[in-house]
This record gives structure tokens, C-alpha cells and sequence, in this order.
């Protein structure tokens, strides 16, 4: 009570303590009235004293606890020796704080006037620290490829044509696969190739033997095709293609990230490459609607099994469709190619 | 090697970002890359700093935070944290309720996250 009428008495109120915990070598900080007190301990907390002084007397003083951190609290011990640099450190900061007060300057006020200056005083000293400031961007680094993909899927939603990107490594079976499905559909439908490689046009040359168009990207060096490489060609492509198929470059991981626009993604894994693989080629598989195993003429001669390269791709992707086909001998081109069919013909009865 | 095709990409933020904030320089560029991406990032790293050369992150240092694979399930609507995806018992299935009706929600971000810069 005595120190509720002293607290009234002044402006500002620094309590000093001796503390067992928190920060070395002291705590500076401002307090603020609470009610927290019982009269049966005789230990009152400075902010219980505010508290009192505020209710009581209608004076709220700045209030401030400079807590000195302490080591040995046993009766009778003296300050260890880190106790009493904690103190000397304690009495300097004060004094510094003494030295500043005027009538009409609060402590915060002063507070805020010795950073400042300590602030310039670092700046003073270490010129070459330029003013650094923090930059929240999060923006996505394939936002550009992928509102290029979106206007190019726009584009083909509104021309009816179902668009196929292809991945797979190279030589498991995307050529080979395309002039297969090419030759069974172009008797109903009318359908366009670009061929994505690295370099020559080998692969358009193959397609275009069939009676087929098709357009070549070489991307000089780069491992999968994106989607600004397509704009580029896409005034070339006749708007009334019931389908398009881009075959990709051979690469399982790269094409993966870099959306074209394409209406469904088929990833390709050939037998010869191993029942292992689609848990090391992840993104591929999850992005993909349907998963062709390839080359199935060639199970008889390999170690290689079906049923868990499945299981295995199903657990990635449970949506997946399955295909298995050959291109030697026929195997799964035909349900390859109703499965196309009857998904153009859905996309067009829900749009028209 | 895509890596390099993505640096020029973010290069290209950066730069656009630099102008808008009036920076001098750029100290530090902070990427988050999902586990799943398709990023390797080592090779991001590589490529980051042979491409910064000449740029105005000259000398800028390069974080990289890879963020880990996360599902919600559409049934149940939990979020689900997922297991390492080359782990035996990875499954992309929903572990509360068993529904195949997830989405990812996580683990294939290239992003830009922030920028250190120098305004003097
Ligand atoms: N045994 C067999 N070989 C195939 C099959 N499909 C393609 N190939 C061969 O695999 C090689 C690569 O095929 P290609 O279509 O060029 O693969 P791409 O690089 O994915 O386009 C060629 O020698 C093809 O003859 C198949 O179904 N069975
Ligand atoms: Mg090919
Ligand atoms: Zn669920």
C-alpha cells in the first residue's frame, strides 16, 4: 500500500530487482497495471502495485522493471563475479537513461533516442552497411509458362481438339506409338503431330510419311518442350483438328513440371526399362491420366513384372488409366484408340 | 537439366521485382522447392549462381527451402502429411478414411518466396 501512494507521487517508476531467469545481462521493459494480487503473500508484483495506484489514486506513471539477472540467491552469499559485471552493465544503460530525462521526456521517448543514436553510431562505423530490406514476393517461377499453357488450353477447348503430351525416355516407344494410333484414326478423324526433340527433324519426317502433318520443335539443348515454344507454332495449326499429339522430349523428369496446355498427359514406360520405375520418376506419373506400358511384345524375354510396376503406379496415382500395348504386333492400339474416341466425344457433348 | 530454363525464368521476377521496389541490388534470393517438382537442388543451385553473373543479384546467396509433400483429402477433408514418396509404405491414398480422392496440395511449388535487397 505505502508503495502505491509512492508510485502516485511520480511520473515515471523504474522497479529494480534481482531475477533468477530470463536474459543476461538485464531486462529492460515496460510494464502495465494488472490485478493479480492477494493480501496474504507478502509478495506483491510491481504491476499488482500499478494496479493498486491506478484504482486508488488515479495516477498512471510510466512503469518500468530493470531486472538484473542474479546467480546465487542463498542468504548470506556475496555477487558472484558475472552478477556484478550484469550490474555494472545495468547501472551504465541506466545512467545513460538518468542523464536524458528532462520534464516533458518520457522514458520511452528516451529509449527510442538512444537506439537511434546507437543505430547511427553503428552506421558511422561501418559505412559500408547499406540499408537491407526484406522483400515478400511468393510468386510461382513457372507462372509464366503456365499462363502461356492456359491460353493455349483455351484455345484448343474452343476448337474441339483434344490435345496429347507424351512423356517418356528416350526410345521406350512414342514414335513408334504415334504411327501406330495415327494410321487407325486418320481414316475418321483429322489429326496434327509436332514433335518435340532436341535436334533434327527425324521424327516429323516419320510422321509426315504417314500422310499426316506435323511440326517440329528443336529445342537446341533444352530437355522437354514448354509452352511458350508451342505458342510460338500455334498459328500453324488448323483449327478444325479433332486431334493433336505432341510428343515430348525423351526425358521422364523434366517435361513433367511445364504444363503445354495439353487436354490429357500419357506417360510412357517401355519393358526394357525395368518394373521399377515409377516411384523414381514421381511428377510423371501423379500428372499423368493415362500410363501406357509399352513394348509388351518383349515380356516373354525379360524379367519383368506387370502386376507391380501396376500396383506401383497405382499407388502414386490411383487414378491412372493403363494401357498395355505393342507396337509389333498390335497389342492395345485398338483400345488405345476407342479410349481417345470416346474421350474427345465426351469433351465435346459436355462443351457443346 | 531444366534447372537452368527455371533460373531464367526467376531471373526474370527478380528483375521485375527489382524495378518495382527501386533496389540497387539484390543480396538474397529465397526459393521454395517442393520435393516432388522435379528440381534437383543441386543443380538449381549451380545454375542460379552461373546465371547471376552480370545480373543485379551479382552477388546475391541463394536459399532454397524444399517443401515436403502434403494431400487433403476430398472425402474426409483432412490434411495429410505425406511419407517420403520412394518410401515401401507410400501411398497416395487417404490414411484417415482410405479414400483415393485426394489432392495435392503440396510438394510441386517452384516458388519465388523473397527477396533481400539494397534500396542506397
Ligand atoms: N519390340 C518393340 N520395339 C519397339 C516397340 N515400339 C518401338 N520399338 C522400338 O524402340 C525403338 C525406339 O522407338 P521410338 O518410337 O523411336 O521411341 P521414342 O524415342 O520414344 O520416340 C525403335 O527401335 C522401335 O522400333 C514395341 O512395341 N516393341
Ligand atoms: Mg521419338
Ligand atoms: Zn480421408
Amino acid at each position: 500500500m505505502e508503495d502505491a501512494i509512492l508510485f502516485s507521487e511520480h511520473e515515471a517508476v523504474v522497479v529494480v530487482d534481482a531475477l533468477k531467469t530470463g536474459e543476461e545481462p538485464f531486462i529492460f521493459k515496460k510494464i502495465k497495471p494488472i490485478k493479480n494480487f492477494s493480501f496474504t503473500t507478502h509478495a506483491v508484483s510491481p504491476e499488482a502495485v500499478a494496479y493498486l495506484c491506478r484504482t486508488l489514486y488515479r495516477k498512471s506513471p510510466e512503469l518500468y522493471i530493470l531486472g538484473l539477472r542474479g546467480y546465487n540467491f542463498e542468504v548470506g552469499e556475496n555477487l558472484s563475479p558475472k552478477a556484478q559485471q550484469n550490474l555494472k552493465e545495468a547501472l551504465s544503460f541506466f545512467v545513460k537513461i538518468l542523464k536524458n530525462v528532462t520534464p516533458d521526456r518520457k522514458i520511452s521517448a528516451i529509449i527510442k533516442y538512444l537506439k537511434e543514436k546507437s543505430l547511427k553510431k553503428e552506421k558511422r562505423e561501418n559505412p559500408m552497411e547499406k540499408s537491407k530490406k526484406e522483400v515478400l514476393v511468393l510468386e510461382d517461377i513457372l507462372g509464366s509458362n503456365k499462363k502461356v499453357a492456359t491460353s493455349i488450353r483455351k484455345k484448343l477447348e474452343e476448337h474441339g481438339i483434344l490435345a496429347v503430351n507424351l512423356l517418356s525416355s528416350p526410345g521406350s516407344g512414342k514414335t513408334t506409338l504415334l504411327e501406330k494410333i495415327g494410321l487407325r484414326l486418320k481414316e475418321k478423324y483429322r489429326i496434327g503431330v509436332i514433335e518435340g526433340d532436341i535436334e533434327t527433324e527425324r521424327d516429323a519426317e516419320r510422321i509426315r510419311k504417314l500422310g499426316l502433318p506435323a511440326w517440329q520443335i528443336t529445342t537446341h539443348g533444352a530437355c522437354h518442350l514448354e509452352a511458350k515454344m508451342l505458342a510460338k507454332i500455334f498459328d500453324q495449326i488448323p483449327a478444325d483438328l479433332d486431334f493433336l499429339f505432341i510428343e515430348n522430349v525423351g526425358n521422364l523428369v523434366c517435361p513433367a513440371s511445364f504444363d503445354l496446355g495439353e487436354t490429357l498427359r500419357f506417360v510412357l514406360l517401355s519393358v526394357p526399362e525395368g518394373d521399377d520405375k515409377p516411384k523414381k520418376y514421381p511428377e510423371a506419373f501423379i500428372t499423368s491420366q493415362v500410363f501406357v506400358l509399352t513394348k509388351c511384345d518383349l515380356l516373354p524375354y525379360l524379367p519383368f513384372n506387370v502386376e507391380r510396376v501396376v500396383k506401383e503406379a497405382l499407388e502414386i496415382n490411383p487414378k491412372l488409366k493403363v494401357f498395355k500395348s505393342s507396337a509389333l504386333n498390335g497389342e492395345g492400339i485398338e483400345e488405345l484408340c476407342s479410349f481417345l474416341e470416346s474421350e474427345l466425344e465426351q469433351r465435346r457433348a459436355k462443351n457443346a | 537439366m531444366h534447372e537452368m530454363s527455371i533460373v531464367a525464368d526467376l531471373f526474370t521476377i527478380i528483375e521485375e521485382q527489382a524495378q518495382q521496389t527501386g533496389a540497387k541490388k539484390v543480396t538474397k534470393v529465397k526459393v521454395l522447392i517442393g520435393e516432388l517438382s522435379g528440381v534437383v537442388p543441386e543443380l538449381f543451385r549451380s545454375a542460379f549462381h552461373s546465371y547471376k553473373k552480370g545480373t543485379i543479384a551479382d552477388k546475391a546467396k541463394l536459399e532454397i527451402k524444399v517443401t515436403r509433400i502434403k494431400f487433403k483429402c476430398h472425402n474426409c477433408g483432412k490434411e495429410i502429411k505425406s511419407k517420403d514418396i520412394s518410401s515401401p509404405d507410400f501411398s497416395y491414398a487417404c490414411p484417415f478414411c482410405g479414400s483415393k480422392e485426394v489432392e495435392l496440395t503440396s510438394g510441386r511449388e517452384i516458388y519465388l518466396e523473397k527477396l533481400e535487397i539494397e534500396t542506397s
